[in-house]
Protein backbone atom coordinates (compact mmCIF):
# COMPACT_ATOMS: atom_id res chain seq x y z
CA UNK A 1 0.00 0.00 0.00
CA UNK A 2 3.00 2.51 0.96
CA UNK A 3 4.69 1.37 -2.10
CA UNK A 4 1.17 2.62 -4.40
CA UNK A 5 0.96 5.49 -1.88
CA UNK A 6 3.67 7.60 -2.68
CA UNK A 7 7.06 8.43 -5.32
CA UNK A 8 10.17 8.03 -5.09
CA UNK A 9 13.24 9.06 -7.07
CA UNK A 10 16.28 7.66 -6.37
CA UNK A 11 19.31 10.21 -6.57
CA UNK A 12 22.31 8.23 -6.90
CA UNK A 13 26.17 9.45 -7.53
CA UNK A 14 27.48 6.84 -10.16
CA UNK A 15 30.63 6.77 -12.07
CA UNK A 16 33.09 6.91 -9.18
CA UNK A 17 34.65 3.47 -9.54
CA UNK A 18 35.58 4.81 -12.93
CA UNK A 19 36.56 7.53 -11.55
CA UNK A 20 39.13 6.00 -9.02
CA UNK A 21 41.08 3.90 -12.20
CA UNK A 22 41.40 6.93 -14.48
CA UNK A 23 42.57 8.61 -11.24
CA UNK A 24 44.65 5.87 -10.08
CA UNK A 25 46.17 5.48 -13.68
CA UNK A 26 46.50 8.61 -14.45
CA UNK A 27 48.96 9.14 -10.94
CA UNK A 28 51.31 5.98 -11.64
CA UNK A 29 52.34 7.66 -15.36
CA UNK A 30 52.42 10.81 -14.07
CA UNK A 31 54.90 9.24 -11.08
CA UNK A 32 56.70 7.71 -13.94
CA UNK A 33 57.16 10.63 -15.85
CA UNK A 34 58.59 12.66 -12.65
CA UNK A 35 60.92 9.81 -11.81
CA UNK A 36 61.97 10.25 -15.28
CA UNK A 37 62.41 13.96 -14.70
CA UNK A 38 64.22 13.40 -12.00
CA UNK A 39 66.54 10.76 -13.53
CA UNK A 40 67.76 13.57 -15.82
CA UNK A 41 68.47 15.84 -13.53
CA UNK A 42 70.51 14.02 -11.46
CA UNK A 43 72.36 12.46 -13.63
CA UNK A 44 73.98 16.02 -14.85
CA UNK A 45 73.25 19.22 -15.50
CA UNK A 46 73.96 19.15 -19.48
CA UNK A 47 71.09 16.50 -19.77
CA UNK A 48 68.49 18.16 -20.25
CA UNK A 49 70.25 20.88 -22.07
CA UNK A 50 71.28 18.24 -24.14
CA UNK A 51 68.25 16.77 -24.66
CA UNK A 52 66.52 20.28 -25.90
CA UNK A 53 69.37 20.58 -28.38
CA UNK A 54 68.57 16.89 -29.53
CA UNK A 55 64.68 18.13 -30.10
CA UNK A 56 65.82 21.09 -31.59
CA UNK A 57 67.98 20.02 -34.20
CA UNK A 58 65.42 16.91 -35.23
CA UNK A 59 63.17 19.76 -35.88
CA UNK A 60 65.71 21.66 -38.06
CA UNK A 61 66.22 18.54 -39.63
CA UNK A 62 62.52 17.84 -40.57
CA UNK A 63 62.24 21.62 -41.71
CA UNK A 64 65.93 20.86 -44.11
CA UNK A 65 64.10 17.75 -45.48
CA UNK A 66 60.98 19.10 -46.34
CA UNK A 67 62.79 22.06 -47.94
CA UNK A 68 64.35 19.43 -49.83
CA UNK A 69 61.49 17.58 -50.86
CA UNK A 70 59.70 20.62 -51.83
CA UNK A 71 62.69 21.64 -53.93
CA UNK A 72 63.24 18.23 -55.70
CA UNK A 73 59.03 18.64 -56.22
CA UNK A 74 59.58 22.07 -57.86
CA UNK A 75 62.81 21.38 -59.26
CA UNK A 76 64.37 24.51 -58.11
CA UNK A 77 68.12 24.42 -58.08
CA UNK A 78 68.58 27.11 -55.62
CA UNK A 79 66.48 26.05 -53.35
CA UNK A 80 67.92 22.56 -53.52
CA UNK A 81 71.50 23.68 -52.59
CA UNK A 82 69.77 25.90 -49.67
CA UNK A 83 68.10 22.50 -48.31
CA UNK A 84 71.20 21.01 -49.20
CA UNK A 85 73.63 23.66 -47.42
CA UNK A 86 71.15 23.75 -44.36
CA UNK A 87 70.88 19.80 -44.48
CA UNK A 88 74.59 19.68 -43.98
CA UNK A 89 74.61 22.28 -41.09
CA UNK A 90 72.34 20.35 -39.02
CA UNK A 91 74.10 17.03 -39.89
CA UNK A 92 77.22 18.75 -38.02
CA UNK A 93 74.59 20.00 -35.35
CA UNK A 94 73.61 16.95 -34.82
CA UNK A 95 77.19 14.99 -34.60
CA UNK A 96 80.93 15.97 -35.10
CA UNK A 97 81.18 12.04 -36.67
CA UNK A 98 79.41 13.91 -39.84
CA UNK A 99 82.37 15.85 -40.40
CA UNK A 100 83.68 13.52 -41.97
CA UNK A 101 80.84 12.80 -44.06
CA UNK A 102 81.26 16.54 -45.58
CA UNK A 103 84.71 16.10 -47.62
CA UNK A 104 82.63 14.28 -50.74
CA UNK A 105 79.32 14.87 -52.44
CA UNK A 106 78.46 11.30 -51.89
CA UNK A 107 79.23 11.93 -48.76
CA UNK A 108 77.14 14.68 -48.13
CA UNK A 109 74.28 12.77 -49.65
CA UNK A 110 74.78 9.75 -47.24
CA UNK A 111 74.51 12.79 -44.63
CA UNK A 112 71.40 13.42 -45.77
CA UNK A 113 70.04 10.00 -46.27
CA UNK A 114 70.79 9.80 -42.63
CA UNK A 115 69.63 13.19 -41.71
CA UNK A 116 66.26 11.93 -43.14
CA UNK A 117 66.29 8.43 -41.22
CA UNK A 118 66.77 10.87 -38.04
CA UNK A 119 63.87 12.95 -38.80
CA UNK A 120 61.27 10.05 -38.98
CA UNK A 121 60.97 10.95 -43.19
CA UNK A 122 62.77 7.79 -44.03
CA UNK A 123 60.58 8.12 -47.55
CA UNK A 124 62.62 11.54 -48.58
CA UNK A 125 65.99 9.67 -48.29
CA UNK A 126 66.21 8.65 -52.30
CA UNK A 127 64.77 12.64 -52.85
CA UNK A 128 67.17 13.66 -50.49
CA UNK A 129 70.11 11.96 -52.18
CA UNK A 130 68.84 13.22 -55.42
CA UNK A 131 68.98 16.53 -54.13
CA UNK A 132 72.75 16.22 -53.77
CA UNK A 133 73.48 14.85 -57.24
CA UNK A 134 71.54 17.81 -58.24
CA UNK A 135 73.24 20.38 -56.52
CA UNK A 136 76.17 18.91 -57.66
CA UNK A 137 75.53 18.75 -61.35
CA UNK A 138 75.34 22.94 -61.02
CA UNK A 139 78.52 23.53 -58.97
CA UNK A 140 81.23 24.14 -61.44
CA UNK A 141 84.64 23.79 -61.54
CA UNK A 142 87.58 26.85 -61.75
CA UNK A 143 90.20 24.36 -62.52
CA UNK A 144 91.04 25.52 -65.72
CA UNK A 145 91.95 29.46 -63.93
CA UNK A 146 89.93 32.40 -65.82
CA UNK A 147 87.09 34.57 -64.85
CA UNK A 148 84.16 34.18 -63.00
CA UNK A 149 81.40 34.79 -65.47
CA UNK A 150 78.43 34.03 -63.49
CA UNK A 151 77.71 34.06 -59.85
CA UNK A 152 77.06 30.86 -58.28
CA UNK A 153 78.32 27.61 -56.46
CA UNK A 154 82.15 26.43 -57.59
CA UNK A 155 83.82 23.06 -56.75
CA UNK A 156 87.12 24.80 -55.89
CA UNK A 157 90.51 22.35 -55.55
CA UNK A 158 93.49 22.58 -52.67
CA UNK A 159 96.02 24.97 -54.00
CA UNK A 160 94.32 27.47 -55.95
CA UNK A 161 93.92 30.62 -55.35
CA UNK A 162 90.91 33.46 -55.16
CA UNK A 163 91.37 37.07 -56.09
CA UNK A 164 88.92 39.70 -54.54
CA UNK A 165 87.05 41.60 -57.45
CA UNK A 166 88.38 44.51 -56.51
CA UNK A 167 92.16 43.26 -57.08
CA UNK A 168 91.14 41.51 -60.14
CA UNK A 169 90.88 44.13 -62.28
CA UNK A 170 94.75 45.01 -61.63
CA UNK A 171 95.53 41.25 -61.95
CA UNK A 172 93.68 41.38 -65.47
CA UNK A 173 96.30 44.15 -66.49
CA UNK A 174 99.48 42.24 -65.09
CA UNK A 175 97.92 38.63 -66.83
CA UNK A 176 97.09 40.84 -70.43
CA UNK A 177 100.83 42.47 -70.22
CA UNK A 178 102.75 39.34 -69.78
CA UNK A 179 100.76 37.50 -72.14
CA UNK A 180 100.26 39.32 -75.04
CA UNK A 181 101.67 38.12 -78.24
CA UNK A 182 105.21 39.21 -79.15
CA UNK A 183 106.10 42.16 -81.33
CA UNK A 184 108.59 41.02 -83.86
CA UNK A 185 111.37 44.22 -84.85
CA UNK A 186 113.91 43.79 -87.50
CA UNK A 187 115.60 43.22 -89.12
CA UNK A 188 118.68 45.24 -86.56
CA UNK A 189 121.47 46.32 -88.15
CA UNK A 190 124.79 47.13 -86.60
CA UNK A 191 127.42 49.00 -87.44
CA UNK A 192 130.77 50.00 -86.18
CA UNK A 193 133.06 52.87 -86.38
CA UNK A 194 136.33 50.75 -86.82
CA UNK A 195 136.86 47.29 -87.77
CA UNK A 196 136.94 44.98 -84.93
CA UNK A 197 138.82 41.97 -84.49
CA UNK A 198 137.00 38.94 -85.16
CA UNK A 199 136.77 37.71 -81.44
CA UNK A 200 135.69 40.91 -79.83
CA UNK A 201 132.78 41.04 -82.55
CA UNK A 202 131.73 37.39 -81.85
CA UNK A 203 131.56 38.36 -77.94
CA UNK A 204 130.27 41.16 -78.47
CA UNK A 205 127.23 40.30 -80.24
CA UNK A 206 126.76 37.40 -77.97
CA UNK A 207 126.35 39.93 -75.02
CA UNK A 208 123.89 42.21 -77.38
CA UNK A 209 120.86 39.93 -77.45
CA UNK A 210 121.11 40.02 -73.32
CA UNK A 211 121.15 44.03 -73.63
CA UNK A 212 118.10 44.15 -75.58
CA UNK A 213 115.98 42.53 -73.42
CA UNK A 214 117.31 43.91 -70.60
CA UNK A 215 116.51 47.10 -72.35
CA UNK A 216 112.70 45.62 -73.19
CA UNK A 217 111.71 44.69 -70.00
CA UNK A 218 112.60 47.70 -68.62
CA UNK A 219 110.61 50.13 -71.27
CA UNK A 220 113.48 51.18 -73.52
CA UNK B 1 32.20 24.42 -16.42
CA UNK B 2 36.24 24.88 -16.68
CA UNK B 3 38.08 24.23 -13.73
CA UNK B 4 41.87 25.20 -14.37
CA UNK B 5 44.33 24.16 -11.47
CA UNK B 6 48.46 24.77 -11.78
CA UNK B 7 50.46 21.43 -10.37
CA UNK B 8 54.07 20.38 -10.32
CA UNK B 9 55.09 17.48 -12.08
CA UNK B 10 56.16 16.21 -8.87
CA UNK B 11 53.50 17.12 -7.11
CA UNK B 12 51.03 15.43 -10.24
CA UNK B 13 50.86 11.26 -9.18
CA UNK B 14 49.92 12.24 -5.50
CA UNK B 15 47.14 14.65 -6.29
CA UNK B 16 46.00 12.38 -8.84
CA UNK B 17 45.96 9.53 -6.10
CA UNK B 18 44.03 11.82 -3.78
CA UNK B 19 41.49 12.40 -6.87
CA UNK B 20 39.14 9.36 -5.79
CA UNK B 21 38.91 10.20 -2.45
CA UNK B 22 38.47 13.96 -2.64
CA UNK B 23 35.87 12.89 -5.42
CA UNK B 24 33.95 10.73 -3.29
CA UNK B 25 33.91 13.27 0.15
CA UNK B 26 32.88 15.76 -2.60
CA UNK B 27 29.47 13.72 -3.82
CA UNK B 28 28.52 12.65 -0.31
CA UNK B 29 28.91 16.26 0.95
CA UNK B 30 27.04 17.95 -2.49
CA UNK B 31 24.10 15.20 -1.66
CA UNK B 32 23.02 16.99 1.59
CA UNK B 33 22.03 19.97 -0.47
CA UNK B 34 18.67 19.54 -0.51
CA UNK B 35 17.90 21.71 -4.04
CA UNK B 36 16.13 18.88 -5.77
CA UNK B 37 13.57 19.19 -2.72
CA UNK B 38 13.45 22.98 -3.02
CA UNK B 39 12.49 22.43 -6.85
CA UNK B 40 10.02 19.75 -6.49
CA UNK B 41 8.08 21.91 -4.06
CA UNK B 42 8.08 24.92 -6.68
CA UNK B 43 6.97 22.56 -9.24
CA UNK B 44 4.19 20.93 -7.38
CA UNK B 45 0.23 21.29 -7.74
CA UNK B 46 -0.88 23.26 -4.69
CA UNK B 47 -4.19 22.84 -3.56
CA UNK B 48 -4.53 22.19 0.14
CA UNK B 49 -0.82 21.93 0.92
CA UNK B 50 -0.63 18.04 1.89
CA UNK B 51 0.94 16.83 -1.04
CA UNK B 52 3.71 19.92 -1.08
CA UNK B 53 4.10 19.40 2.85
CA UNK B 54 4.50 15.54 1.94
CA UNK B 55 7.95 15.82 -0.19
CA UNK B 56 10.68 15.12 1.22
CA UNK B 57 14.77 14.67 0.30
CA UNK B 58 16.43 11.37 2.68
CA UNK B 59 19.58 10.60 2.31
CA UNK B 60 20.24 6.75 2.09
CA UNK B 61 23.69 6.23 1.64
CA UNK B 62 27.14 8.77 1.33
CA UNK B 63 26.20 8.41 -2.17
CA UNK B 64 22.91 7.91 -2.33
CA UNK B 65 19.56 9.49 -1.72
CA UNK B 66 15.82 9.89 -2.50
CA UNK B 67 13.45 12.55 -3.52
CA UNK B 68 9.79 11.51 -2.50
CA UNK B 69 6.63 12.73 -2.18
CA UNK B 70 2.79 11.46 -0.37
CA UNK B 71 2.58 8.74 1.56
CA UNK B 72 0.45 7.06 3.88
CA UNK B 73 1.78 9.27 7.16
CA UNK B 74 0.94 12.43 5.70
CA UNK B 75 -3.18 13.54 5.71
CA UNK B 76 -5.21 15.79 3.47
CA UNK B 77 -6.82 18.67 6.23
CA UNK B 78 -9.94 18.97 3.96
CA UNK B 79 -10.46 15.27 3.14
CA UNK B 80 -8.65 13.91 6.69
CA UNK B 81 -7.40 10.94 4.22
CA UNK B 82 -3.69 9.76 3.71
CA UNK B 83 -1.92 11.80 0.78
CA UNK B 84 -2.02 8.82 -1.30
CA UNK B 85 -3.13 10.67 -4.84
CA UNK B 86 0.46 11.54 -5.58
CA UNK B 87 0.62 8.89 -8.24
CA UNK B 88 -2.23 10.37 -9.97
CA UNK B 89 -1.37 13.89 -10.15
CA UNK B 90 2.48 13.07 -10.99
CA UNK B 91 1.87 11.35 -13.88
CA UNK B 92 -1.57 12.05 -14.60
CA UNK B 93 -4.96 9.89 -15.57
CA UNK B 94 -7.57 10.01 -17.88
CA UNK B 95 -9.25 12.90 -16.90
CA UNK B 96 -6.34 14.45 -15.61
CA UNK B 97 -3.01 16.03 -17.04
CA UNK B 98 0.24 14.72 -15.85
CA UNK B 99 1.95 17.18 -13.68
CA UNK B 100 5.44 15.57 -13.09
CA UNK B 101 7.07 17.40 -10.17
CA UNK B 102 9.56 15.48 -8.61
CA UNK B 103 10.79 14.72 -12.15
CA UNK B 104 11.01 18.04 -13.07
CA UNK B 105 13.23 18.52 -10.36
CA UNK B 106 15.33 15.95 -10.63
CA UNK B 107 16.47 17.15 -14.54
CA UNK B 108 16.49 20.72 -13.75
CA UNK B 109 19.22 20.25 -10.83
CA UNK B 110 21.15 16.98 -11.34
CA UNK B 111 23.94 19.22 -13.36
CA UNK B 112 23.91 21.91 -10.21
CA UNK B 113 24.89 18.89 -8.26
CA UNK B 114 27.75 17.67 -10.53
CA UNK B 115 29.49 21.14 -11.06
CA UNK B 116 29.23 21.23 -7.12
CA UNK B 117 30.81 17.96 -6.72
CA UNK B 118 34.09 18.72 -9.15
CA UNK B 119 33.87 22.61 -7.50
CA UNK B 120 34.16 21.01 -3.69
CA UNK B 121 37.08 18.30 -5.03
CA UNK B 122 38.97 21.30 -6.47
CA UNK B 123 38.74 22.88 -3.44
CA UNK B 124 40.22 19.85 -1.25
CA UNK B 125 42.47 18.98 -3.52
Amino acid sequence: MAERSEIEYQVTVTGLGEATASANSAAAQAKQASSSLENARSSGSMAIPILFSSVRALTNARQAAEQANKAIRDLDPMMALYAFVNMVQTVQALTSLMKALKASTAAASAAQAILTTLAGAWWLIPLAIAAGALVYSRIQSMQAGGIVKETGPYLLHRGEYIIPEKQAASVERIVERTSAPVTRFGPIYVSFEKQPEEDERDAWMRGLEERLAQKLRRGG
Amino acid sequence: MKVTRRIRLEDLGLELELLPQKIGEAAALTLHEPWMLAAAQSFCPVDTGALLGSIRWELRGPHEAALIAGGLGYVNPRTGRPVDYVRHVHDGTSRMPARPFLLQAVLQERLRYAREMLRKTMEAL
